[in-house]
């Protein structure tokens, strides 16, 4: 007995020794972000009200958490605010073209290397059931939509690690189908289960993570707080506040430090421990309701499969 | 489809009503702790990640002669998210499922147990669902014995078939079997 307990001892030593001792790939390269926020106000679009502050805060906020991650920090913001439509001639430009989009995201493509980080975040319209985004034009006759496996494709050509963060309305219709697992939220079927176990498709640890406001639904937003006439995402609030983001508001953006991350566990930040974090305290239900019926829900959801990704660890 | 699990729940239902008049049914209540080591089939920073494994098991149809027993258990398994390592933490899940185990006595001490297992699999955090299958087996230690009561020290080594992990898995457990129609052993 006392032989067996030596050899148990040992065998659980020997395996946990593989993670204390092995030396850790830290991603520890530059931060680029794209954000990206329209009101949508000079077009033939609804307006929305939220947007723009979402894009603003997010900004100052990711700028804040890759300082405390002592990161090497590149922004590309991308506001539409009410303002006249910038010529064509002006690129690159900072105005959310999808030309533009695309123009900035070759350009971080360009710069970028294996331990880099690429954060994308879209504060706008999302199409109905395609999920497609809407960009501002800079020429009447260009295509203002792109679809979200575009969107997809180019962040995936760029090196390093990345994630895109959409509000949108149906933005669960850029979270692609895990190989290995099926989400709950959109399909709950044991014989589906069965299928994708079954199935030919293969696992890769994935290198391109999405995180989404709604799943096949429209999105919301709302005033935060609700007596202060400053709209917000309900996603993109609770977000903000994962990354710590939470001061009064009508203040200069650039003088509030932000604190520190209420997401991090352990000192790291990661997909899962945003989405968590969201998903407890967005504003709205995340689920339909038939007792406690307010008639608007929303449920994120991201990529699925066996790992999460690490952003920042501090 | 829904064939299978009703006939499945026909044979359990016949079982219990025939088992009880030979005397010979018992249930039983499984707790273990594991060292949970997920191997990817997959390129990783590392060769497995590792996690907690705590599983608790109810034994809800039992058969059993002196040197020899047979169970259908239900189980449920909570797998913790790995210690984080580079750029990649592995998820924790919640499974549930049953298994059919067997067990033998070499000794009125010493034994061994083996089980086939098939499970459901949640992600707690991004609420995804998958399937797995799981082999078990190990030696158990009889600590108690008085016919109607037993209880077993176990140490289960579990292999977890996910589609793209392969987890073995090596614990401790405790198994506490009731066998009501059995009468006590005199001293």
């Amino acid at each position: 007995m006392k032989k067996l307990l030596i050899f148990l001892a040992m065998t659980l030593f020997l395996f946990s020794s593989c993670e204390l001792f092995m030396e850790e790939p830290l991603m520890k390269g530059k931060i680029y972000t794209v954000i990206i926020g329209l009101d949508y106000e000079n077009s033939s679009h609804d307006n929305l009200s939220g947007t723009l502050n979402d894009a603003k805060e997010l900004i100052e906020t990711f700028a804040a958490v890759a300082e405390r991650d002592g990161r090497e920090y590149h922004n590309y913001p991308m506001i539409q605010e009410e303002g006249s439509v910038p010529s064509v001639s002006s690129f690159p430009s900072n105005y959310p073209s999808k030309s533009n989009v695309e123009y900035n995201l070759a350009a971080i493509k360009a710069l970028s290397t294996e331990d880099d980080l690429t954060i994308l975040t879209y504060s706008g319209h999302g199409v109905e059931l395609s999920g497609e985004l809407v960009f501002g034009t800079t020429d009447p006759d260009s295509d203002t939509y792109m679809d979200v496996t575009e969107l997809l494709s180019l962040m995936g050509e760029i090196k390093g690690k990345k994630l895109i963060i959409l509000d949108s309305c149906f933005s669960g219709m850029a979270v692609q189908s895990s190989p290995s697992s099926t989400s709950t939220i959109l399909d709950n079927s044991i014989a589906k289960f069965f299928a994708t176990y079954y199935s030919a498709e293969t696992y890769r640890k994935p290198d391109l993570f999405v995180l989404s406001a709604s799943a096949h639904t429209d999105s919301y937003e709302d005033s935060f707080p609700s007596t202060v006439d400053h709209n917000h995402g309900y996603f993109s609030y609770a977000l903000l506040q994962a990354l710590g983001w939470d001061h009064p508001h009508a203040v200069d953006l650039t003088t509030v430090t932000p604190g520190y991350p209420p997401a991090a566990k352990g000192g790291r930040i990661t997909v899962d421990g945003l989405y968590q974090y969201i998903l407890n305290h967005q504003g709205i239900d995340s689920r339909f309701k038939i007792f406690n019926y307010t008639g608007f829900h929303q449920h994120p959801l991201t990529t699925g499969g066996a790992l999460d990704l690490v952003l920042f660890s501090f | 489809m829904r064939r299978i699990p009703l006939a499945f729940l026909a044979l359990l239902l016949a079982s219990t009503a025939l088992l009880p008049a030979h005397g010979k049914i018992n249930y039983a209540l499984d707790v273990s702790d594991s060292y949970y080591a997920a191997i990817p089939h997959f390129a990783d920073e590392i060769p497995f990640r590792s996690s907690n494994a705590t599983s608790i098991s109810i034994g809800a149809i039992g058969y059993f002669e002196p040197s020899f027993s047979a169970s259908l258990d239900l189980t449920a398994l909570f797998v913790t998210p790995s210690i984080p390592f580079g750029n990649y933490q592995g998820r924790g899940f919640n499974s549930v499922g049953f298994r059919l185990r067997g067990s033998y006595q070499f000794n009125p001490v010493v034994g061994i147990f083996a089980s086939i297992g098939n499970e459901v699999n949640y992600y707690r955090t991004i609420k995804e669902a998958f399937i797995s299958f799981s082999i078990q087996a190990g030696p158990q230690f009889r600590l108690l014995d008085t016919g109607m009561h037993t209880l077993d020290l176990t140490i289960p080594i579990t292999i977890h078939l996910r589609k793209e992990i392969t987890a073995p898995m090596i614990g401790v457990g405790m198994r506490y079997s009731l066998a009501p129609y059995t009468k006590e052993e005199k001293p």
